[in-house]
């Protein structure tokens, strides 16, 4: 783990790799987004979901048509259980046909299988054609991008390393004039190579067809040049007809570029013949660790993956310190997942800490891939399988389980802070509960009397009540800020609803599940559904998303098994809503005495990462806001990651600053005083945030913001 | 075999609408002719402009290849053609020549995309090597989306898909330095297509 947090702090301090990555998401993003409106992407998601779990689960059926269609065809197809397999083969085939160089097009699965190297080491040269692969092989580094490998170098250091191709200085070379270098070196490789190495963006069963998918051109003249064809295929590529290829390569393109198509793409079916006549080709199928993936339904859908690259763009970590970061291969979130399976838990490890759980990468993806859940379980499977580091052991097993311990330690945190808060709201140097603190976010104290001290029984309406409701906390409200659980119960009272505060409610244990400790998680989804079902409320009603999402989603998951169990979650779940969401959605804005109050007041809203993507809540908060007379002025990026996540921000410090940065400069230039959100956790980000700086923006529950003038 | 075509709610002047606006977006350029004559006499008016001597010819995706060769020699153009080359010479003249000449068995229009079926290899490399990529086809031979040339090409052949099908949507294009986009890598930097308004010969149908 030292290795990665060196790692992030060099790509944080790296100043031309900030400018390359802000200037590759904006374009690349922009891009995506305006691609993106010309379909109808939910549409597009569950027709690839449903496809690519289709083909999964008829994967040996699909394979024997496909090889029997492709050796019909005259190719001869190979299956590689191992890497080492799949390099075998090719450097038999290599040496049995004199190759001495061979070209090859950007291919993934040739990297995963080391195969460069493994025919370097018998004398055969390897060209990747890719102008960013060329780039970063020149390099001697790894991809920083599915798509685009070389995105993390300057076009002063591709003037470098094409220097000292040619010979020739090119130092102040414009992009265009090294793109002519490139045409000019790699056209001579080509009409070199004996042997052209290729991936399968798609491999059709039916015909035993493989889809080749390039921008550059490259793809067309490794196959097309060389006399030997090899394409290195992971069997997750197959799909069963052309019908369902073009469903992949309408988005494909969309999703990795915001092209409509990409410049080319190739369909070939067996040996072509071309120049000096008939030609072989030899389609390589790898597993290694695919069919494992495949058969835990947990992971099975991480190969839906269609390596767009769409998720990489929008994910707050990978935009703060790129892609080498994940010390392999395959990047991201998605990235770290197929790391796990492919090349061992180990080396997965560091990049699967590296997820913030934001969700963003599930919304833009294709095939709506849940990798935040994906390595949500991998942290957990990890963690039966070492167990945890001794501190974090103690902390969640024998104090965050135990409520009455978490809590007094909470409070005795609370006192011992006294003598640094001079009685500021916000305080400079304290622990956030257990972990030291960071210069660059001012952190609330914790409270002297928290929720739980301040709310005895039940508090009822003025006038009839129309139903009960449990107010759920969470720790933040609970211990930190107790003004927006007060805030809360002001505004349903008003609404005619009994507040109650169950006592027996505790952690939502997400902060424990997302530290892989799924045990914990179990122990306090119990306790927490024992204490709710005590309340007996007609509902359940949080304002911590965070909190909302465990009660919606995570609680039936964890105690998934256990049929009473699963049951009592599914209860709590079906009468469970965040704060926002039930005002609109059950108790409706007719009639509504909400209104008034903030007349002309300019504010911006700011949308938690887990009421958006993880409850699809975003227009409701608005709504009432507006109907409070907040002038609303959106700002740029409002749905991306503040950069809090729980523990994450104490982690990895390095990368939760830089994503606040980006945010509250969003934040900044729409000029409002005042900023909306629904989440205790980013109110504790911004409101760091902006204090550090000086500023005076405030940073407001919603449910603050609603009970402004109430009684 | 060709039965689909036409067949589709958009008539044909709108679909040649779409695919040039579409064509035009990534970068072709796109042109009407209203016969081979038409078309023709573009080509040598563009091999000219741009100082090309040698052409390679895709003769098996191109009807009427022999009267454009002709053409061309008389304009002091040579023309060669993979078909009839032999294989060294065809290496080096692929390589040298400025401008590839290709019909196209369909266009897209909802993406501006060339679709290359008939010919092997040696025909395919013609529109990948040379600077300059000139494509012709009829307008009766547009579809309007990616799937509806799915479903013709899956049945193409007695149900054996040609070998090497290219999808072709505008000229050669990167940008992988500093994600700034450039025309022209490793295919083509300039793609010219010709959408004949005259349907093909006889021999077609
Ligand atoms: S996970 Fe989804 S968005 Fe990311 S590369 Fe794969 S298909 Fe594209």
């Amino acid at each position: 783990m030292k290795g990665l947090q060196v790692e992030i702090k060099r790509a944080l301090r790296d100043p031309q790799l900030r400018v390359a990555m802000e200037r590759f998401v904006s374009i690349n993003t922009a891009a995506r987004s305006q691609a993106y409106t010309e379909v109808d992407l939910q549409e597009i998601q569950e027709r690839v979901r449903a496809m690519k779990e289709k083909a999964l689960e008829n994967l040996p059926e699909l394979f024997a048509r496909f090889k029997e269609e492709a050796r019909r065809a005259g190719a001869a197809v190979f299956e590689a259980a191992s890497a080492e397999d799949a390099n075998r083969y090719i450097l038999e085939l290599a040496v049995r046909h004199g190759v001495r160089l061979a070209v090859k097009s950007k291919s993934m699965v040739s990297e995963e299988t080391g195969l460069n190297r493994r025919l370097a080491e018998a004398g055969i040269r390897v060209v990747e054609t890719d102008l960013g692969e060329w780039i970063v092989q020149l390099a001697g580094e790894r991809p920083s991008h599915m798509v685009a490998p070389a995105i993390h170098k300057t076009r002063e250091e591709v003037a470098d390393l094409f220097s000292q191709v040619t010979g020739q200085p090119l130092s102040g070379a414009e992009s265009s004039e090294l793109v002519q270098v490139a045409r000019r070196e790699l056209r001579r490789i080509f009409l070199e190579a004996g042997m052209g190495i290729t991936g399968a963006n798609i491999a059709i069963a039916e015909s035993g067809t493989l889809v080749l998918v390039t921008n550059e051109g490259n793809g067309r003249l490794v196959t097309l040049l060389p006399r030997l064809q090899v394409a290195l295929v992971g069997y997750e590529k197959l799909v069963g007809t052309w019908e369902e290829a073009a469903t992949i390569l309408r988005i494909l393109a969309r999703g990795a570029t915001g092209q409509k198509i990409s410049s080319y793409v190739s369909l070939i079916t067996g040996a072509v013949p071309s120049l000096e006549g008939y030609r072989q080709l030899h389609i390589v199928f790898l597993d290694n660790g695919r069919d494992q993936m495949r058969q835990d339904l947990r992971y099975r859908e991480a190969l839906y993956c269609i390596r767009c690259g769409a998720c990489l763009s929008v994910c707050p970590p990978y935009r703060s310190v790129g892609g080498h970061v994940y010390g392999h291969i395959y990047v991201g979130g998605i990235g770290s997942i197929l790391t796990a399976f492919y090349h061992g838990m180990e080396a997965a490890a560091p990049s699967l800490d590296l997820c913030i759980g934001c969700r963003a990468c599930v919304e833009v993806c294709p095939a709506a891939i849940d990798a935040p859940r994906m390595i949500v379980d991998l942290r957990g499977d990890r963690v039966e399988q070492e167990g945890l580091p001794a501190t974090r052991r103690w902390i969640l097993r024998d104090v965050l389980r135990n409520r009455d311990r978490f809590h007094r330690a909470l409070m005795a945190a609370s006192w011992a802070q006294l003598p640094l808060t001079r009685g500021g709201p916000l305080i400079r140097h304290l622990p956030l509960f257990f972990s030291s603190q960071n210069k660059w976010r001012s952190l609330p104290a914790i409270a002297l009397r928290p929720l739980r001290r301040r709310w005895t029984g039940e508090r009822v309406p003025e006038g009839e009540v129309q139903a009960r409701v449990a107010f759920y906390s969470g720790c933040l409200i609970d211990f930190a800020y107790p003004e927006m659980g007060e805030a809360v119960a002001r505004v349903l009272r008003k609404e005619g609803l009994a507040v109650s505060f169950p006592l027996g409610q505790t952690c939502c244990g997400i902060p424990a599940l997302y530290l892989g400790d799924r045990e914990t998680a179990c122990e306090l989804a119990q306790q927490n559904i024992a204490a709710l079902e005590e309340a007996g409320a007609d509902y359940v009603i949080t304002a911590c998303p965070t909190c909302s999402m465990a009660l919606r989603h995570e609680f039936h998951r964890l105690l998934a098994g256990d049929p009473v169990w699963e049951a009592r979650a599914k209860a709590i779940a079906a009468r469970a809503y965040d704060f926002s969401e039930f005002l609109v959605k059950v108790l409706g804005r007719e009639g509504s005495e909400r209104a008034r109050g903030l007349e002309g007041r300019r504010g911006t809203y700011h949308d938690p990462c887990h009421l958006k993507r993880g409850l699809g809540v975003y227009d409701e908060p608005r709504e009432l806001l507006v109907d409070k007379g907040l002038k609303l002025v959106e700002m740029m990026d409002s749905d991306t990651c503040c950069g809090f996540g729980g523990s994450y921000s104490l982690s990895y410090p390095g990368i939760s600053r830089d994503i606040l940065e980006r945010k509250l400069k969003n934040l900044e230039a729409t000029g409002a005083e005042v900023v909306a959100t629904d989440c205790p956790g980013c109110v504790l980000q911004l409101r760091g945030g902006l204090d550090k700086k000086g500023k005076s923006i405030q940073v407001r529950h919603t449910a603050e913001i609603l009970a402004e003038g109430l009684g | 075999m060709r039965e689909g075509f036409g067949k589709t709610a958009w008539t044909l002047t709108e679909l040649c609408t779409l695919f040039r606006e579409e064509a035009q977006r990534v970068g072709a350029v796109v042109q009407e002719a209203g016969n081979w004559e038409d078309a023709f006499r573009y080509i040598i008016e563009l091999a000219k402009a741009r100082g090309v001597s040698l052409v390679a010819i895709s003769q098996s995706s191109l009807p009427h290849y022999q009267e454009l060769v002709q053409r061309l020699a008389q304009e002091g153009i040579q023309a060669v053609l993979p078909g009839e080359a032999p294989a060294q010479g065809l290496r080096r003249a692929l390589t040298e020549a400025g401008m590839g000449i290709s019909g196209a068995d369909l266009g897209i229009a909802e993406s501006g995309t060339l679709v290359l079926v008939r010919g092997d290899g040696r025909d395919r490399l013609v529109t990948a090597l040379p600077p300059l990529h000139v494509a012709l086809f009829s307008a009766h031979q547009l579809v309007h989306t990616l799937a509806d040339a799915m479903v013709i090409l899956k049945g193409w052949g007695d149900g054996y898909p040609p070998a090497h099908i290219s999808l072709i949507t505008g000229p050669s294009r990167t940008a992988d330095i500093e994600t700034a986009l450039v025309i022209g890598v490793h295919g083509p930097k300039e793609v010219h297509i010709l959408i004949l308004k005259e349907r093909e010969g006889k021999e077609e149908d």
